[in-house]
């Protein structure tokens, strides 16, 4: 189970296997293919998964990359990513994440930790919100019987319902 | 009414349920009244699943970008599809996260 104040350990070898494990189960539940979702594995710590959220009756398509580098005693690592790098740099990069502003699941297109420099999907079913060591509530932290699917839910729950459309393009 | 007219107004109220745990990864179908309320759906979907409810469960819509429930369960089925709430009787069990 994932603690408070303590900082995530990687073990690359078994987030694979739960990865593994997991992508079977979690593709049973929702009764369809990567294919069909749209999903991709670039190699075997990643997945690929589009989402969208709709604001002021304009849709939005994000791209958001998992890494299972801790997984599954921690949570995959979310971040939105540009869809040709798949990859995220700010500022000017900015503009793939959705603005979400849930009280379970908040973006920051740059977030500071002590010399750390982070987009943050600031949900407790996120690596990144134990790596910047953010105050959570015991009820809340990450199980190891929780699964990736989790994540992702949270995060399509609050772009649900929370979505303010994309952060502005740099320079703009 | 007739009794055909009956039967078929009787057979309109039953619908096919599905529930997804998303914990377990889970998923079940059984039949179940327009009538129910969302919250003796979600109680009916612990039994079908085979699970106990966990403290910071939730219910919620299963659709593209699922929506909470939690503030409908006392709705039936039926007010919830008709105030626009739930457009189909798909839904999900979910963990509440913390954050911001």
């Amino acid at each position: 189970m994932a603690r408070a104040n303590e900082y995530p350990t990687m073990d690359l070898e078994a987030g694979a296997a739960a990865l593994e494990e997991d992508l079977p189960r979690v593709l049973r539940m929702l009764g369809a293919s990567m294919e069909e979702l749209g999903w991709s594995r670039p190699n075997k710590l990643t997945l690929l998964i589009p989402l969208s959220g709709v604001y002021q009756g304009h849709a939005d398509d994000y791209t958001l990359r998992l890494g299972f580098q801790a997984y599954r005693t921690w949570p995959p690592s979310a971040q939105f990513v540009n869809p040709q790098t798949q990859s995220y740099s700010y500022p000017q990069d900015q503009h793939f994440v959705p603005q979400l502003t849930s009280g379970e699941c908040r973006t920051h297109a740059q977030y500071c930790h002590g010399t750390k420099r982070i987009q943050l999907i600031c949900c407790s079913a996120t690596l990144e919100f134990y790596e910047v060591e953010h105050n959570v509530n015991s009820e809340h932290l990450w199980s190891e019987t929780d699964n990736f699917w989790t994540t992702v839910n949270a995060i399509k729950r609050a772009m649900g319902s929370f979505y303010q459309g994309r952060f502005p393009k740099h320079g703009q | 009414m007739n009794e055909q007219a009956e039967e078929s107004k009787q057979h309109g109220k039953h619908v096919e349920i599905h529930v997804q745990d998303i914990k377990e990864a889970e998923r079940v179908t059984f039949p179940g009244s327009i009538t129910a309320t969302l919250m003796q759906v979600w109680d009916k979907a612990y039994v079908e699943l085979k699970v106990a409810r966990r403290p910071k469960d939730i219910l919620q819509t299963e659709g593209h970008n699922p929506k909470s429930l939690m503030s409908y369960l006392e709705l039936t089925l039926e007010q919830a599809r008709d105030q626009g709430i739930i457009n189909d009787y798909r839904f999900s069990i979910a963990s509440e996260t913390g954050g911001a």
